[in-house]
């Protein structure tokens, strides 16, 4: 189906054009989550919550940009929300437990390997996802969705509501700053 | 020296190690469990609410409160409504029987004259 028709469709509460959208974007809005939060099961969470977000919300879509760039910043705003609100929760678990309060402070979550890594790259490549984690939300934004989406530099600008040398400064300070990080890693811990 | 370009070796080997990296794909039946938030999310829009006001008893409390403050509001008003209207009320009617000097009693009551 035409994305018009579908997102006409979609639109008219049609159920078979809501199960074409899912089919067709689900391994997206998932895959662009699991890299950012790097956990599959909340990564499914926020996946289910993208859809209903979507679902509510069509009849707001105007067809300005590509029904994909929309989808993919309800799934940003939703994952960098959520973050934030754990990152806020365990702040405030951590000063509970400073006054004795019995909040047990959230432990670190395991190594993340991304399933569609090489083998060969697997070690690597989690080094490089704790890494991403330090860095500023557009920066780990921009970079997950070139490197590990695949989206060109104007299409993580639509997706961002950047421009396209924003986003290559995003890249490149990323860089920067994923090689300061890498370095201090290999000088000090190995 | 060696040490320190293995270390850059290793540095740019993991700055690419997403190279080709292939896309994570959802557990199946993804569709179904969705599908079944979807109806769950849509049944308990007002589960969910009285289940918040039960967890907050603070926002309970208050609403209960604020809830009442409103309602004996209300009914005081409505009170004095009624009052004021009684008293405006009764004047032109009594008005209108003195005019018209209404203000005996029945004729019935003459009957025995």
């Amino acid at each position: 189906m035409v994305e018009e028709h579908l997102v006409e469709a979609l639109k008219n509460r049609q159920q078979s054009a809501f199960r074409q959208l899912v089919d067709e974007y689900q391994h997206m809005v998932f895959n662009t989550a699991l890299s950012m939060m790097h956990n599959q099961e909340e990564a499914e969470d926020i996946a289910q919550e993208v859809f209903i977000q979507v679902y509510e919300s069509v009849q707001k879509f105007k067809g300005e940009s590509k029904l994909s760039t929309w989808i993919y910043r309800i799934t940003i705003t939703k994952v960098l929300d959520w973050q934030r609100h754990k990152q806020r929760k365990k702040r405030f678990a951590i000063i509970t437990s400073l006054f004795g309060a019995n909040n047990e402070v959230e432990r670190d979550v395991p190594d993340f390997v991304h399933p569609g890594v090489l083998m060969e790259n697997k070690e690597r490549s989690t080094i490089l996802f704790k890494a991403l984690d330090k860095l500023p939300e557009n920066q780990r934004v921009a970079f997950v969705l070139n490197k590990v989406e695949g989206q060109n530099y104007q299409d993580v600008a639509d997706i961002m509501g950047v421009s396209v040398g924003a986003v290559e400064s995003y890249m490149h300070r990323a860089k920067q700053n994923l090689r300061k990080l890498l370095e201090a890693y290999y000088y000090t811990d190995k | 020296m060696e040490n320190k370009n293995n270390i850059n070796n290793e540095i740019e080997a993991t700055l690419n190690s997403l190279d080709n990296i292939g896309r994570a794909e959802v557990s199946p039946y993804f569709y179904t469990r969705l599908e079944g938030r979807l109806q769950q999310r849509k049944l308990s829009i007002f589960d969910s609410f009285l289940q918040q006001l039960l967890n907050r008893p603070a926002l309970a409390v208050s609403m209960l409160t604020v809830f009442l403050v409103l309602n004996i509001i209300a009914i005081k008003g409505v009170s004095s409504a009624n009052n004021a209207s009684l008293t405006k009320s009764a004047s032109p009617l009594q008005n209108f029987a003195t005019e018209y000097n209404m203000n005996t009693t029945s004729v019935y009551n003459n009957s025995g004259r």
